[in-house]
C-alpha cells in the first residue's frame, strides 16, 4: 500500500496551554507579593524621601501660588508643601528655578516635586513631568465695578486683561475687546476668587478654567498617591490660603 | 439568506441563521463600544490605538455577513460557479485584519518600551475615600473583556458546525480583544508593583500571539484561494473527506483506477475525480449516479464531477499536443488525436 499523501497531523497545543497557565498564575504571584505596599514607585521616591528625612522641591516664582522672594519662599503651594512635609515628618530643601527647569528637575530626579502655580495643561504640554489631580480649579471671569453695570454679554465691550492672564482670545470669542490699559475699560478679567476682594461684582461671564496642579516625576505612583491623598484633605483650605497670600 | 441556506441541511441552516443574528448583535455591541471609546479618547495615545484595534474588529463580522449574503445567490450564465467562494475571500480579508491588529499592538507596545515611558496613574475619590485609579481601570478592563469572551465562544461553536473560516477568524479576533484587555489589566497591576515596563511587555506578548494567528490564517486563506487540497478548519491536517471520497470511488467495482483533485470553496468541497472505467457500457448513467452518491457523503461536498479517462498520467509525462505546450494540470491531459 502506498503511503497516504494527505496524512492527518496533530497540532501541538502545548504553547497555548503554557500561555493560559502563565496568565492565570501571574496575578496570584503579584497578589502575594504586592499586598504590603500598593502602588509602588519604580524609582522609590516615597521610600527615599522618608529614608533621607528630606524632600527637594523645585519652586518657580508665580504669586500668589509661589512667592520666591526672601530667604524662604511663601505662597499657597509653598504652604501646601510645608504641610505635606510636616505630615511625612521630613524637611524641605528648596530649589529656585524657572518653570520649565523646575519640571525638568523632577524628571531628572534632582527634585521630588515641582511647584509654581502650574496648570494641568501647561504641565502636560511640556511633556517632562506628571501633573497631580487638579486640587484647585480657578475660573477666569469677567468682573464689573458693581452689579448694576454688569452686562449680559461682551458684545463690543472693552475688557481689561492684566498682564499675567492669557484670555484675549476667549474675550474675542465672546465678542469683547481685550485691552491692556486699565483706564480704557470698566470691565476686567480676573480669577473668580479675586472678584470680591477687588471690590468688583461678577458678571456671570466665564472666560477659561485653570486646573492647578503640582508636578512630579512620571510613573512614581506611590509618591503620587501619598501626595494626592494629602491634597484631597487640603482642598477646602485653598480659598483661605489664597485669601491669606494676598 | 434563506436562499443560500437551501444548499445546506437543516442543522446547518439553523446554525447559519443563528450566526447571522449573532453577528448583527455583535456589530451593534461593537458600535456602542467604539462610540464610547471615541468620546473618551482625550489625548491618550494608548486609547487611540485601542480604538483603531476596535475599528478593525468590524472587518470579520462584516466580511461574514457580506459573504453569506453572496453565497446565497444562485449561479448565473455570467457566474456559472455561483458565489460560494466569496467566503474564502472574506476569510482572507478577516485574516489580514487580524494580522494588522497584531502588528499595530507590537509597534505600539515596542514604542512604549523604547521610549521608557513610565505610566503615571493617580488617585480618584469615590464616596469620600481616595483610591488608586488603577483599581478602577482594572475593573473597567475586566468588564470590557466579558462580552468578547462570550461572543467568541459562541462563534467558535458555530464556526465548527458551519465549517466557516470567517467565523473562526472572527472568534480569534474576539480572543485578541479579551486577551489584550486581560493583558492591560495585568499591566496595570504591574505598574502598581512599580514595574513601569509591565504594561508594555504584557501587551507585546499578546501582540505576538495575535500577529502569529493573523499571519497563519492569512497563509491558510491564500492557500485556499490557490486551490490547495482542502484542510481542516484549524488547518492542522488534510480534510478527512478527501479520503472518504477517494475510498468511495476506489470501492466501485467498475472503476479500475482514479485520481482526485479537490479544492475548498468557502465552506464547500468541489473538484474532479478522474476515473479509468473497466467497462464502457452504461458509463454515463453510472457516472451520474456516483456523482449524486458523492453528494450524499457530506453536506459539504458540493459539485464534484467524475471524468472518465482511458489512462491517468502525471503532468510530467503528458505529451504536448501539436505545437501547444504541455498542460500544467494532470487532469487536463490533451491526448493526441482525442478531444
Amino acid at each position: 500500500m502506498t503511503p497516504d499523501p494527505f496524512p492527518p497531523e496533530t497540532m501541538p497545543q502545548l504553547r497555548r496551554r503554557a500561555f493560559v497557565a502563565g496568565s492565570l498564575a501571574a496575578p496570584l504571584l503579584l497578589w502575594g507579593n504586592g499586598a504590603r505596599a500598593f502602588p509602588r514607585d519604580p524609582d522609590r521616591t516615597l521610600a527615599s524621601v522618608r529614608g533621607a528625612g528630606r524632600m527637594v522641591v523645585a519652586a518657580s516664582d508665580n504669586p500668589p501660588w509661589v512667592v520666591a522672594g526672601g530667604d524662604n519662599p511663601s505662597g499657597v503651594e509653598v504652604t501646601l508643601v510645608q504641610r505635606f512635609a510636616q505630615m511625612l515628618a521630613v524637611r524641605v530643601d528648596w530649589l529656585r528655578l524657572p518653570p520649565f527647569e523646575a519640571l525638568q528637575a523632577v524628571e531628572q530626579g534632582k527634585a521630588n516635586l515641582a511647584i509654581g502655580g502650574f496648570s494641568r495643561a501647561s504641565v502636560v504640554a511640556q511633556n517632562v513631568a506628571a501633573p497631580t489631580y487638579a486640587y484647585f480649579t480657578e475660573r477666569l471671569v469677567v468682573a464689573a465695578p458693581d452689579a448694576r453695570s454688569a452686562p449680559d454679554d461682551l458684545d463690543g465691550q472693552p475688557v481689561y486683561v492684566p498682564p499675567d492672564l492669557v484670555v484675549e482670545q476667549a474675550i474675542r470669542d465672546r465678542g469683547g475687546l481685550p485691552v491692556h490699559d486699565p483706564d480704557s475699560a470698566t470691565l476686567i478679567a480676573l480669577p473668580h476668587w479675586r472678584v470680591a476682594a477687588a471690590g468688583m461684582a461678577p458678571t456671570g461671564i466665564d472666560l477659561a478654567r485653570r486646573e492647578h496642579v503640582l508636578a512630579l516625576r512620571r510613573g512614581e505612583n506611590a509618591w503620587l498617591f501619598e501626595l494626592e491623598q494629602f491634597l484631597r484633605g487640603q482642598e477646602a483650605a485653598v480659598p483661605d490660603l489664597l485669601e491669606g497670600a494676598r | 439568506m434563506t436562499k443560500g441556506a437551501s444548499i445546506l441541511p437543516e442543522p446547518q441552516r439553523r446554525a447559519l441563521r443563528r450566526a447571522c443574528r449573532l453577528q448583527l448583535v455583535w456589530l451593534a455591541v461593537l458600535a456602542s463600544i467604539v462610540t464610547a471609546i471615541y468620546f473618551s479618547l482625550g489625548n491618550s495615545q494608548a486609547m487611540k490605538t485601542a480604538w483603531v484595534e476596535d475599528l478593525l474588529s468590524f472587518v470579520p463580522p462584516l466580511a461574514f455577513l457580506v459573504s453569506v449574503w453572496f453565497e446565497a445567490r444562485a449561479p448565473s450564465d455570467r457566474f456559472p460557479f455561483g458565489f460560494i467562494r466569496g467566503l474564502s475571500i472574506g476569510y482572507l480579508v478577516s485574516a489580514v485584519a487580524l494580522a494588522a491588529v497584531g502588528g499595530f499592538l507590537i509597534v505600539d507596545s515596542a514604542m512604549a518600551l523604547i521610549k521608557t515611558e513610565h505610566p503615571t496613574i493617580g488617585t480618584v475619590r469615590i464616596f469620600g475615600v481616595t483610591i488608586w485609579f488603577g483599581w478602577l481601570m482594572i475593573a473597567a478592563l475586566i468588564y470590557s473583556v466579558i462580552l468578547p469572551v462570550i461572543f467568541g465562544r459562541m462563534k467558535l461553536k458555530l464556526a465548527h458546525s458551519l465549517h466557516d473560516k470567517i467565523l473562526l477568524s472572527d472568534a480569534l479576533m474576539n480572543k485578541a480583544d479579551w486577551m489584550t484587555g486581560l493583558a492591560a489589566a495585568l499591566g496595570v497591576v504591574g505598574i502598581g508593583m512599580g514595574w513601569w515596563w509591565a504594561d508594555a511587555v504584557a501587551a507585546l506578548i499578546i501582540a505576538v500571539d495575535v500577529l502569529h494567528d493573523g499571519v497563519k490564517h492569512t497563509g491558510a486563506a491564500i492557500r485556499d484561494l490557490v486551490d490547495e487540497m482542502p484542510r481542516t478548519l484549524d488547518d492542522s491536517a488534510f480534510e478527512p473527506l478527501i479520503r472518504e471520497v477517494r475510498d468511495h470511488v476506489d470501492g466501485l467495482d467498475w472503476v479500475a483506477s482514479s485520481r482526485l483533485r479537490l479544492r475548498q470553496e468557502g465552506r464547500f468541497l468541489t473538484g474532479t475525480v478522474f476515473v479509468v472505467p473497466r467497462q464502457e457500457e452504461g458509463l454515463t448513467a453510472r457516472i451520474e449516479a456516483e456523482e449524486r452518491a458523492l453528494l450524499g457523503l457530506s453536506w459539504r461536498i458540493h459539485d464534484v464531477s467524475i471524468m472518465p479517462r482511458q489512462e491517468l498520467r502525471m503532468p510530467s509525462t503528458a505529451p504536448a499536443a501539436g505545437d501547444m505546450p504541455a498542460p500544467i494540470r494532470p487532469g487536463a491531459i490533451r491526448l493526441t488525436g482525442r478531444g
